[in-house]
Formats: structure tokens, C-alpha cells, sequence
């Protein structure tokens, strides 16, 4: 048993921790569990046995997380949620979540606080693991992405303007800091999309 | 939504789904008969599933129906209401292939 502190992946959720669980796959270590401290237990299994996809989870109710998780049990897809913060120090942990959708709704903890992502681990069987096989329920997903990262970016501006208001001038820069990140990211989901729109212009 | 909204049409996804669920299936057994089916070229990923099953539940088309043997699985059942659109479905299906064969008819497709 080995274990890693991964905190980078923070701000590399999705397809950076992706890459790097199926780099320690192909060399031979599965994935045990993570803490809310981001401490990742690997044990021993053989090179490329498992693989593994991140996914978004943070606009799902806790009822319809356990749902979701019991399902991907079912076909033989084990879930590690994986908090979107570092204990109690945030950066992307929303109680109020409106991109789920049309509903908005507030995170609870226990329930979906400390589980805004979703780590699957599938035992590799030749088949093309995917998440999202249909345009409909790509483009859901990645527009709840890009709200997530949105959220962020009208927060931070939010706070930005207030700061100015103000006159606190270093406060107005952090948060001015922490407004560009997810605004580009914001910017990035928006790209992906249109590229998955225009490719599935003709075909399903 | 997994109609689409100028022509009614659902999608490959979808339909196969409401195929599945003409006796009681579980989520795995509908993965496999779509894969089976469409002899692999069509491997529903798990997000994917999930959610069509769900749209499917809310929308009446088909309801879950007891659990598996070992008690973990949902089993999932057709309504009355997704056969109505199984048939609404074939009958659009067989007015396009009869349309394309029409339209091709004598014609080199190769």
C-alpha cells in the first residue's frame, strides 16, 4: 500500500487527476481510497489492470448521488468521491449550486459537500470506458461544467467590485485573481462545446 | 431531452432502451443487449445510461419493477405510454426506409 498527497489536482479535477491515476494504473497501482485531505491510497494489482474517468458531480442532491453511485455499482463501476476544497479551506466549493439544471439547490453536508467529484475506477475489459456516449447527455454534462465555472467567476466578481467599492485595493486584486481562473476555464467549456456542436451537426 | 424537438424522432439510445425493457432488465442487462444488438457499435457509457433511464422513469415510459436476484440491481419494466412510443417509433422508422428505398430505387448507392 502506498500513499500520495495530490492537492494540485484542485485546480485540475477532471481530465489532470484523469491522466495521473491512469499513469499510476499502468504502473501498477489501484486506487484504494482518497481523503478530504486528498491522500490517495494505492495498493498493488497488475500494470493497466483498471482505468479510470473523473466526473463532474457537484450538481447532484445527495439522494441522487447515492442513486448514481449504486447504479455504476451495478455495472461493475466503483465511485470515490472527491472533495472540490482542502478541509475547511475553499476554492470552488459552492453551497449554492444553480447548474444543476434548472433547479437550484443548496449542498449539504453530509451528502454532497466534500463529494463535487466522482473518481469511477472500471476493471479494463477492451471495451471503451466512457462516461457520456450521446450527444444530449455530452452537452448536459459539459454545460453544467461550464455553469460550475461560471458560478465561480460572478462570485469572484462580486467580490471584486465590492473590494473596489471599498477602496481595499489588495483584497480587489486577490479576488480579481480569483475571478480569471474559472473565467478562463468558463471560456474553455464554452470552446469544447461549440466543437462538439459543430461535429454533431450531421450525425447523432 | 432525448426527443428531438423539429421531428419527434428519439434517439438510437433511447429507443434501444424501451427495446430492452420488454421484460424486466437491470442496468447492466440493458447495456448488454444494446451492445449485443447493435453488435458493439453502440456501448451507451454509464452517465449517459443513467440519465435516460431517469428521463425515461419521470417521463412514464418505463418504471422500475423489483430489484435483481441478488437484490442490488433496479429492475426496469415498459409502460402502456413507451410502447405507444415504440410503435410511434417503428412506424417513423419504416416511413424513412420506405422513403430512401423509393428515392434510390435503380440507383448505384456503392
Amino acid at each position: 500500500m502506498i500513499n500520495k498527497f495530490r492537492i494540485r489536482y484542485l485546480f485540475a479535477p477532471l481530465s489532470g487527476r484523469e491522466k495521473w491515476l491512469n499513469q499510476m494504473a499502468a504502473s501498477g497501482y489501484r486506487l484504494k481510497g482518497v481523503s478530504k485531505l486528498h491522500r490517495y491510497s494505492f495498493e498493488p494489482c497488475s500494470p493497466n489492470e483498471y482505468e479510470y474517468r473523473v466526473e463532474f458531480a457537484a450538481d447532484r442532491s445527495a439522494d441522487e448521488l447515492r442513486k448514481y453511485r449504486a447504479f455504476l455499482s451495478e455495472l461493475g463501476i466503483t465511485a470515490y468521491p472527491v472533495s472540490g476544497s482542502l478541509g475547511k479551506y475553499s476554492y470552488g466549493n459552492i453551497r449554492l449550486r444553480w447548474f444543476g439544471g434548472a433547479r437550484i439547490s443548496l449542498a449539504t453536508s453530509p451528502g454532497n459537500i466534500n463529494s463535487e467529484f466522482l473518481i469511477l475506477e472500471k476493471k479494463k475489459d477492451g471495451k471503451p470506458f466512457q462516461l457520456h456516449s450521446d450527444l444530449n447527455s455530452l452537452m448536459e454534462y459539459m454545460r453544467k461544467c461550464r455553469g460550475a465555472c461560471l458560478s465561480l467567476a460572478i462570485f469572484f466578481a462580486f467580490f471584486t467590485i465590492m473590494n473596489l467599492s471599498k477602496g481595499l485595493w489588495t483584497e480587489a486584486l486577490l479576488c480579481a485573481l480569483a475571478f480569471v481562473i474559472p473565467l478562463i476555464f468558463t471560456t474553455v467549456w464554452s470552446w469544447k462545446i461549440h466543437l462538439v456542436q459543430r461535429d454533431h451537426k450531421i450525425h447523432e | 431531452m432525448h426527443e428531438s424537438y423539429q421531428t419527434g424522432a428519439l434517439t438510437e439510445i433511447t429507443f434501444y432502451i424501451l427495446l430492452s425493457t420488454f421484460q424486466p432488465n437491470h442496468g447492466y442487462g440493458i447495456m448488454q443487449t444494446i451492445e449485443t444488438e447493435t453488435q458493439g457499435r453502440l456501448v451507451p457509457g454509464a452517465g449517459t445510461l443513467y440519465g435516460a433511464l431517469r428521463v425515461l422513469i419521470k417521463k412514464g415510459w418505463i418504471s422500475p419493477c423489483g430489484k435483481t436476484e441478488n437484490g442490488r440491481g433496479q429492475l426496469y419494466l415498459i409502460t402502456e405510454q413507451g410502447k405507444q412510443a415504440v410503435a410511434k417509433e417503428t412506424s417513423r422508422i419504416n416511413r424513412l426506409l420506405q422513403t430512401a428505398k423509393k428515392l434510390t430505387a435503380g440507383r448505384n448507392l456503392h
